[in-house]
């Protein structure tokens, strides 16, 4: 467990840091244009479609795919199945990192930034439901760096501060679980009030319950993705017990995924019968809509379940970068296909070049900061002082 | 087990597929092809009389077939059965068959073996067996015209020498007829001539031949004989030579050149009355009712005159050619759908009561102009208008006076009444009308208004010159100037615009514009329901120059 | 778990409801609007499309100059929306039925129950008293939310800007004319008086007397009387409503009605899954204790077991060691005896001689 690499620039330059590298600059040159130069230079966004890419996969994408942090922990502290352990701690930084970018990212996609703090500070809109939102989001941020800190704590051989952050645990694993709760299923809840823009298939007053139960198969199938991940590229920091459990993780995780994806079809079928749009399957709407839900919901159920079943890890973790790709598909189809799906008069929309750079960079920001931690911190291994970590 | 997961994808690949496909296919464009023509198609639908159609209807090019025979040297005897009478306009058979199977029969036989001979010969030919949908198309993109008789051709037929009916006078028994139901047998009544849609009704009813069969039948058997006889302006056999778009035009081109050259077309003499006193009488029934019979006067009705501003009685006679009063009573009876008399006369959303044929009449151009300003008319109250048709006053008979005269004197009177009335156009002497009026009150970014002010008025009085209607109904010398100079009393000195119309939005009279809108609103809108192309209502120079910048 | 821990809970999460009521979600009542707000009737049977109110607009709300001028009227061969420097356009529309194009104005539609306003999140946006929908750029964040929840496809922004975007929208002439008495620039400009200034309630009342005297002239339906929960912008029309691209599945519904339903359940997500969780991780505690005891109930039963056991068997083999013992003694007696027996014979024969 050496602490020799560095980040970029450092001694040992391998590829990794050199692409990244790459990235990293051109990101920061892309964030000095946005900034100077303002949001219509800089993206394609237009008076019909506010929202961009930088909302549907930074935002919608990113909290979605993050909330593997409240999934993992409330399984082992709530639920008390001890043999996932493993996966907290890893699970919890990329949960930190991603809502700490999804707030990185908002920076970006607001028209005045340093007016953030607004809403809670000067005014609030506590009608709205980005209130709730945002509200939501930054105590769920807080609540990630607080579950985060018992790691960097360990790291910094600071054993009160420790020892306090493990007593709460469990409320900071019950807090999460209701925070995420509300605003994963508020992310949907937002397009509510646009029924007229929304297509009737993904247009529901169930939107909200479909984000939530999507948010719950996102963070299981990015657990899997991030574990697999972490063993191919970091196993020189896993320690015996993440080695040993890694399966148990991927192929209970994998089980679980099953469960949920089956369950999200039926909402989502249940739904369609609530609202009675059987008529708009038989459109190129519905075509899409058919592909999103049978072709990366429904089958990815079916093939966890036998992944679950046969004991296969290799399988599962196909999957699950399958199940991924459908959650993502189904943010984008939400938030740029569905909406404004009826536009008469006006631009539609595609992503500009620097819209799609920023996103990039803030992913590799991601990728960077989630190895300078795991190489450090007692993430993939137990630290060797503290081993009381149940 | 690699298999399992084999199948699953190409399950569900084929499905996406297929539903690609699936909804591709149901598109507009696969059920937009093979559409033939447009005009001359005669859709058979036979069998949907006894049994539920289980295939769409057959739409058959009839023009296209005839066209294709008559190269073939074959005539409409290939498929029509020729009778003492004439022709049969049924397929392949005398008369209507009930039997569905024995239907389905005739046309599959004859329909599909023509075309089989056809296409053994080399020839191209029409569908074939087992090309079901190829016929089976249902109904589409149809562009036939339904036909009107009008006035001048219904004139060059009863006018004409060669349609002469046994030996009579007139040639109205060669089309019109009576049916005996004893004897069941057609015979001509002179004098009892209706129109054929009395009878004869769309979609058939009860056993009375539909009106397209009738028309059919008497129409074009006859045109086929005259033209068997070689006469030279027989009428037309093929569809489009009366439902295409092109005859239709032609026919009433033809019809207004006619009534150029003879001034009018001569009136059409049924005995109807040249002038009827109109009362609110139950006509022909309930004569007697034991409660006395008021009623707002008699109304004499220039029958004659409304003729020429109609194509056809049944504009009014919708029904029967007797009076309204026998079926719309006064209280309403079941014969005249309980429609009362007063709704019969009165009803302005109706295109057949008097008072809404008037209504329609104002919404031409030459008169919207100042009659889409006044508020649709409420009989509530307006007891003023009544007067223009009702007789009142000493000198007109009562409503019980008139009935107990007889027809004759009757007639006699609304005839008296009619021709004292005045339908000329009076306007006042050109002096007294301002040739220019100078609309200066708002100048500010526009310079003053030189309105033609005479100009205006003439051009509108020539326009409904000879318009009886208009002539009757314009009372006063002043009531063309009303058109503008609304909500006042005629007059020679009527009110300027701005004695009413002064600041806009003002909360008490919501409804009366300002002076600027007023006046823009009072032009611009006649100009638009007049159809006069300039001035523009947006090109603001053309009523008054741009003021310089000061 | 300890009885603190979970009076600890419930504590937060009675704290965490109460705190969270404060999400004033509007449901369940319906806005009847201001009395005495005003509102502006549009009737596009007098609208002759010819852009005075976009100048009058431009110059009273001093925005920017546009690309073409104001005069230019070959702009209304495109179809337009509002943009960050035009509050109003005007559309032409070509209807089947009619020679002559109809025009309408498209601007804010100053609802009664703005999906702007309950969508953005500091409250920049304000139903005034007077009827208005006004914006507060000093508190806007620059989210465009509430481009996403306007209907009417209404509000834009200065994306051009880099420091001061703001959202752009008309705001019925508020600051300027309206809370002065005076007449929002366009309504002023128009020549026909297309538009009408009144409250709103009055001009209900002109519309529907209009329609009523008029009936073969106007649609018989008001738009805005009910549309999103009614609007203070309202239009009259001589042909469907749909000719103009107006939306009139636009249904009944306020727009905060749609986002209260999910707001409402805020509060009992906070106060039950407190319960919830806390329930589940209580009985899988409980679970895994009972689990701990049963093992060790078991183990101390086997060693119990295995004690008696090998109490047992050592009871066993004392006893067998005494049996044998006691054989061994009996036979050494016995073979004593014997050899005893036979000395004495040996003695006895020895004497015969």
């Amino acid at each position: 467990m050496s602490d020799q690499e560095t980040g970029k620039g450092g001694s040992r330059l391998s590829l990794f840091h050199i692409i990244t590298g790459v990235i990293l600059l051109i990101g920061v040159a892309l964030t000095v244009y946005r900034f100077t130069q303002g949001l219509g230079p800089a993206t394609n966004l237009n008076n019909e479609y506010p929202w961009g890419l930088w909302i549907s996969f930074d935002l919608l994408c990113g909290v979605s795919l993050a909330a593997g942090g409240f999934v993992t922990t409330a399984v082992c502290y709530i639920f008390g199945l001890k043999k996932f352990h493993i996966a907290v701690r890893p699970a919890v930084l990329t949960a930190m990192l991603g809502y700490l970018l999804v707030v990185i990212a908002l920076t970006y996609d607001v028209g005045r930034p340093w007016r953030l703090p607004y809403p809670f500070l000067v005014q609030s809109g506590t009608t709205s439901v980005l209130f709730e939102v945002a509200l939501c989001v930054m105590i769920y941020l807080l609540t990630l760096i607080a579950e985060y800190s018992q790691v960097a704590f360990e790291w910094l051989r600071m054993s009160v501060a420790r020892s306090l952050v493990m007593k709460s645990i469990l409320f900071l694993t019950v807090l999460g679980v209701i925070l995420s709760t509300m605003h994963q299923s508020s992310l949907g809840a937002l397009y509510l009030i646009a029924p007229y823009k929304m297509h009737p298939l993904w247009y529901s007053s169930f939107i909200p319950v479909f984000f939530f139960v999507s948010s719950i198969v996102a963070g299981l199938s990015m657990v899997i993705l991030e574990m697999s991940l972490a063993r191919r590229f970091m196993r020189h920091k896993m320690d015996e017990a993440h080695e040993q459990g890694y399966e148990d993780v991927v192929l209970g995780f994998g089980k679980a995924a099953a469960f949920v994806l089956a369950g999200y079809v039926s909402l989502k079928v249940l739904g369609l019968a609530v609202e009675n749009d059987w008529s708009y399957l038989l459109t190129g709407f519905g075509a899409l809509f058919l592909v999103e839900l049978l072709g990366f919901f429904a089958l990815p159920a079916y093939v966890f379940a036998i992944g679950a079943r046969e004991r296969r890890v290799g399988l599962i973790k196909w999957t699950a970068l399958w199940s991924v790709l459908g959650i993502v598909l189904n943010r984008f189809n939400v938030s740029l296909i569905a909406y404004n799906w009826n536009l008469k008069v006006g631009e539609h929309y595609f992503p500009g070049w620097m819209e799609f750079g920023i996103t990039i960079f803030i992913v590799t920001l991601g990728v960077v900061l989630y190895r300078y931690c795991v190489t450090r911190m007692p993430v993939l291994h137990e630290h060797p002082d503290y081993t009381d970590t149940h | 087990m690699d298999r399992k997961i084999f199948f699953i994808i190409l399950i569900g690949t084929i499905f996406i597929s297929s539903l690609i496909f699936a909804f591709s296919a149901t598109s507009k464009e696969h059920q937009e092809k093979g559409a033939g023509s447009q005009v001359g198609n005669v859709y058979i639908d036979a069998i949907s009389q006894n049994k539920q159609l289980s295939m769409p209807m057959v739409r058959f090019g009839h023009d296209m077939h005839t066209e294709v025979l008559e190269k073939q040297g074959k005539d409409c005897q290939t498929c029509h059965v020729q009778k003492e009478e004439g022709l049969v306009f049924f397929y392949e058979r005398s008369g209507s068959i009930e039997d569905a199977a024995a239907l389905k029969t005739i046309y599959h036989e004859n329909c599909i073996g023509c075309h089989a001979s056809m296409h053994e010969d080399g020839e191209a030919s029409g569908p074939l067996d087992g090309e079901c949908r190829s016929c089976h198309t249902g109904v589409s993109g149809d562009r036939s015209q339904p036909f009107v008789m009008e006035k001048a051709l219904h004139y060059t037929h009863w006018a004409s020498e060669d349609i002469a009916h046994k030996g009579a006078e007139k040639n109205c028994g060669a089309c019109h007829h009576q049916y005996d139901s004893e004897r069941e047998v057609l015979y001509w009544e002179k004098g009892s001539e209706q129109n054929c849609r009395y009878c004869h009704e769309d979609p058939q009813q009860d056993d009375i031949r539909s009106m397209r069969g009738a028309a059919h039948d008497q129409c074009v058997r006859c045109h086929a004989k005259k033209r068997d006889g070689a006469m030279s302006e027989a009428g037309p056999v093929h569809c489009e030579g009366c439902h295409s778009d092109s005859a239709r035009q032609e026919i009433e081109r033809s019809g207004r050149k006619l009534e150029e050259k003879m001034g009018e077309i001569p009136r059409l003499e049924r005995g109807q009355p040249k002038a009827a006193l109109m009362l609110p009488a139950d006509g022909g029934q309930n004569k007697e009712a034991t409660s006395p019979q008021g009623g707002v006067g008699p109304v004499p009705f220039d029958h004659r005159g409304h003729e020429t501003s109609t194509d056809t009685c049944r504009v009014c006679h919708h029904k029967s050619l007797e009076a309204c009063s026998e079926c719309h009573t006064v209280a309403g009876s079941e014969k005249g759908g309980f429609v009362q008399l007063s709704q019969a006369m009165h009803e302005t959303q109706s295109q057949r009561s008097c008072q809404g044929c008037h209504e329609q009449e104002k919404k031409a151009a030459s008169c919207a102009g100042c009659h889409d300003f006044m508020p649709a008319p409420d009989q509530t109250g307006e007891t003023e208008k009544c007067r223009a048709c009702h007789l009142e006053g000493d000198q007109a008979p009562s409503v019980s006076e008139a009935a107990a005269m007889n027809a004759t004197n009757r007639r006699e009177t609304a005839r008296l009444f009619i021709e004292a009335r005045d339908t000329s156009q009076e306007l006042y002497d050109r002096e007294d009308i301002p040739q220019t009026v100078t609309i200066d009150v708002l100048a500010n970014e526009y310079e003053a208004v030189e309105m033609p002010h005479r100009q205006i008025i003439q051009a509108m009085a020539e326009d409904i010159e000879g318009n009886g209607m208009a002539g009757y109904f314009h009372r006063e010398k002043g009531t063309l100037c009303q058109g503008c100079h609304h909500n006042s009393p005629a007059s020679k000195e009527p009110p300027t615009c701005r004695s009413c119309h002064g600041k806009p939005f003002n909360e008490k009279a919501p409804l009366k514009p300002g002076l600027q809108a007023a006046y823009h609103q009072q032009c611009m809108n006649c100009h638009e329901a007049m159809n006069v192309e300039e001035p523009a209502n947006r090109d603001c120079t053309a009523c008054h120059e741009k003021a310089e910048q000061r | 778990m300890h009885r603190r821990k979970f009076l600890g809970l419930m504590g937060a999460a009675g704290a965490g409801s109460v705190a969270t009521s404060t999400a004033q979600a509007a449901g369940g009542k319906h806005f009847e609007g201001y009395p005495d707000s005003f509102a502006v009737l549009f009737d596009s049977t007098e609208c002759i499309g010819c852009r005075k109110c976009e100048k009058a607009c431009n110059e009273v709300q001093n925005l920017d100059d546009p690309e073409q001028p104001f005069d230019d009227l070959s702009v209304l061969e495109t179809k337009r929306r509002t943009t960050s420097d035009a509050y109003t356009v005007v559309n032409k529309y070509d209807v089947p039925d009619q020679s002559e194009p109809v025009y309408r104005k498209i601007q804010c539609n100053h609802c009664m129950e703005p999906a702007c306003a309950s969508a953005c999140f500091v409250g920049a946006f304000q139903k005034t008293e007077l009827g208005a929908v006004t914006y507060d750029p000093t508190v806007c964040v620059g989210c465009r939310y509430c481009m996403i929840a306007c209907p009417f496809h209404v509000p834009a922004y200065e994306y051009d800007k880099a420091l001061e975007p703001r959202i752009m929208k008309c705001t019925m002439c508020y600051e300027i004319r309206l809370s002065k008495g005076e007449l929002p620039g366009c309504v002023e400009a128009c020549p026909t008086e297309a538009l009408l200034l009144g409250k709103r309630e009055q001009l209900l009342r002109v519309a529907r007397r209009k329609l009523r005297a008029y009936p073969d002239r106007y649609e018989q339906h008001i738009y805005g009387e009910t549309e999103m929960g009614g609007t203070n912008w309202l239009y009259i029309s001589g042909t469907p409503f749909e000719n103009l691209d107006m939306n009139t599945d636009i249904g009944d519904t306020p727009a905060p009605k749609f986002t209260s339903g999910a707001l409402k359940l805020v509060p009992g997500v906070v106060a039950l899954w407190p319960l919830l969780l806390g329930g589940i991780y209580a009985i899988s505690r409980r679970k895994d204790k009972i689990a701990e005891q049963e093992r060790e109930q078991s183990v101390e039963e086997a060693v119990a077991e295995t004690k008696e056991q090998a109490r047992k068997d050592l009871e066993e083999f004392k006893d067998k060691a005494e049996r044998d013992k006691k054989k061994e003694i009996e036979k050494a007696v016995q073979k004593a005896k014997e050899e005893a027996e036979a000395e004495r014979k040996d003695e006895q024969g020895g004497s015969d001689e």
